[in-house]
């Protein structure tokens, strides 16, 4: 399956996907869920205020499926 | 209603004409891992793209160099209850971002501070896709 992966915020600078959209080829997967890419993206869970798939909002126990785009966007950060 | 540009120049010449200063910028990087998944494949394409007024939009797409990398899969903790189709697809996953960022990245920021810095000098301000 393709999906596609975009971050916002800090998480451009913190995740493993960084300033560019990213598409990958992953092989099928039944039962993968957007919580569980979150380790191989370097996303703290907690971080994430809001996931978006393809383009409505999102949740993390969300199946991920053929051709979904997913975007993490971050909390503000507390200075 | 987009209007797609050939080359660069063309776009900055039609920029001109309109009066338009500022594009965005926006980058995308599609990744292929082979089947036997040793081998990961990255197509870059930078997009540049400006708001002509009334609706109407320009675009300049330029490809980044395909790079071919090959890499081995990292072990990964993956509870017992997880699906072995899971695990692989976690592993793909990783194995693409892990390449990605050792070779794919510095080519991909290469090509765009290469692209930015031809904006510059015909006096057009790049704004980076944000939030």
């Amino acid at each position: 399956m393709r999906i596609t992966i975009a971050v916002h915020g800090h998480f451009k600078s913190t995740s493993a996907v960084g300033n560019d959209e990213i598409t990958f080829a992953l092989p099928d997967a039944d039962g993968l869920r957007v919580r569980d890419l979150l380790d191989a993206l370097n996303i703290v869970e907690e971080e994430i205020r809001q996931v978006s798939y393809n383009g409505r909002p999102g949740r993390l126990d969300e199946a991920v499926r053929h051709r979904a785009r997913l975007e993490f966007f971050p909390r503000e950060r507390r200075r | 209603m987009a209007t797609r540009f050939q080359t660069l120049d063309e776009l900055v010449e039609s920029l001109r004409a309109r009066g338009v200063r500022d594009v965005r910028l926006t980058a995308k990087v599609a990744t292929t891992t082979s089947p036997g998944g040793k081998q990961v494949t990255f197509r870059g394409r930078l997009r540049v793209s400006a708001d002509l007024g009334d609706g109407e939009q320009a675009e300049y797409e330029e490809q980044v160099l395909r790079y071919v990398t090959e890499t081995k899969a990292p072990e990964l903790p993956v509870s017992s209850k997880v699906a072995p189709a899971l695990r692989t697809a976690q592993a793909a996953l990783a194995q693409q971002l892990q390449a990605y960022r050792g070779n794919y990245r510095a080519a991909m920021q290469a090509a765009r501070s290469n692209l930015t810095a031809r904006l510059k000098r015909v006096g057009v301000n790049v704004v980076e896709a944000e939030d």
